[in-house]
């Protein structure tokens, strides 16, 4: 019998909104007057750590949890993954239709076990390979592990010269051991979409952002789920 | 070193700029500033040496000079789980054909969205008591629902769950609808010889 080389232990979404917000005004009992959210959510709220303030909103119910800065929204899973966190976040885009966004965030995460601590081993060191390590610090006397790596993946071929971009969509992915899982890998693919918004009024972006949410999050989770187990089995294969 | 805040938000930023950084790249920002969104950019604070620097840098030039530095941030802290460890496994979009409240039932449609192969849609006769009592309003012909079904662990335990969690959609407050009734009466008064589509 083979066993398989890794699992899906955990896994988990968020939508990220970067842009102008008045957390005061996000509270539970607000989202629930206006339909997003059951009086069963407003209760679980207030069961729990809550923060409703000028600076800093924040709670969480049993399947999400909601943070207002001045200048982010970020909405969490909990438990189970759902398509109702883009509809919370597209219906509060709907109902702030003035709000000025600068970019979206569409980010997927999961953890993976590992089956065998040899393949562990092994995909740290394919990702980061530890030879310019050791040549600082001896393999006899001391251990190299990966903590973070972070590669950034950009549409088109690799340029000539450097340009900041201020409007640009790319995908931030991430590795790390994980936090949660003894022999496991977290990853995460952040999806950040801002080009839609070069040359928008201010006043205009919130049904632009509203739009990119609705469109792309299913196929965003689709592509990050395919690409986080794919790259799983690519640093695992000999 | 004082810290000069151009704008009155008090939020804090991540990285700052020091102006000699900014003024050695003068060309990028100034095609940074073509776009009319650095002008409403709420925060900015920077980090100065001396009073001379200051000289050196507007403050249009500095707000500018931070967002050509400084992508929005738009991704979460790291998530640390303190529910249990729940991976879905299949997905599915569900709708209400008809709700039977004598077998306190509902016939749906479902459409496959995630992990299920082969992806072909199927007919479901759902018991009203996997609804959670916040969503037994939503349960009409038309409704739209979605099915999650996902692996759980908890204490060394895993088990099987699903979720079935309705679609909410914002609703359109009396204001909000007088409102818009007002901009189409403005609209329509501009507009002579068009007939309403109530009259």
């Amino acid at each position: 019998m083979t066993t398989k080389k890794y699992s899906v232990e955990a896994n988990g979404s968020s939508i990220v909104v970067a842009g102008t917000f008045a957390p005061q005004s996000l509270s539970p009992d607000w989202l629930c007057a206006r339909g997003l959210i059951g009086e069963g959510d407003v209760d679980a709220a207030n069961q729990e750590q809550i923060v409703v303030s000028n600076q800093l909103t924040t709670f969480q119910t049993q399947w999400f949890t909601l943070q207002v800065l001045p200048q982010q929204l970020v909405i969490n899973s909990r438990e189970a993954v759902t398509p109702a966190l883009m509809d919370l976040s597209v219906g509060i885009l709907s109902l702030l239709p003035s709000t000025p966004v600068l970019g979206i965030g569409i980010n997927n995460h999961a953890h993976f076990k590992i089956s065998k601590t040899a393949d562990y081993h092994k995909l740290g060191d394919k990702l980061v390979p530890k030879g310019v390590w050791y040549e600082l610090y001896s393999p006899q006397e001391f251990n190299a592990g990966t903590i973070h790596v972070t590669v950034r993946i950009e549409p088109g071929a690799r340029p000539d010269h450097l340009v900041n971009e201020l409007h640009a969509d790319y995908k931030n992915i991430t590795i790390q051991p994980s936090a949660n899982v003894l022999q496991g890998i977290f990853v995460m693919v952040n999806d950040h979409k801002s080009s839609m918004f070069a040359n928008v009024e201010p006043a205009d972006t919130a049904p632009i952002a509203a739009k990119i949410i609705a469109d792309n999050w299913q196929s965003s989770y689709d592509k990050a789920s395919s690409d986080m187990e794919q790259l799983i089995v690519n640093l695992i294969q000999d | 070193m004082d810290s000069v805040i151009v704008s009155p938000n008090d939020s804090p930023l991540p990285n700052r700029t020091t102006p000699r950084d900014l003024s050695s790249r003068k060309v990028e920002l100034r095609s940074s500033l073509r776009n009319k969104h650095l002008l409403e950019l709420p925060t900015l604070a920077v980090q100065v040496s001396n009073e001379r620097d200051l000289e050196d840098v507007s403050p249009l030039s500095m707000l500018a000079a931070h967002y050509f530095v400084e992508q929005p941030k738009v991704s979460p802290e790291l998530p640390r789980y303190t529910a249990p460890l729940s991976a879905m496994r299949q997905l599915w979009e569900g709708t209400v054909i008809s709700v039977d409240s004598s077998t306190e039932t509902f016939e749906a449609a479902l459409s496959p969205r995630y992990g299920i192969e082969p992806p072909v849609e199927h007919m479901a006769e759902i018991d009203l008591a996997w609804v959670s009592s916040q969503d037994s309003d939503l349960v009409k012909p038309g409704a739209v629902f979605y099915l999650t079904l996902c692996k759980v662990q908890s204490r060394g335990s895993v088990r099987d769950s699903q979720e079935i969690r309705f679609r909410r959609k914002p609703y359109w407050t009396a204001e909000q609808i007088r409102k818009l009734n007002q901009a189409a009466e403005s609209l329509h008064a501009r507009l002579p010889g068009i007939k309403r589509i109530d009259e």
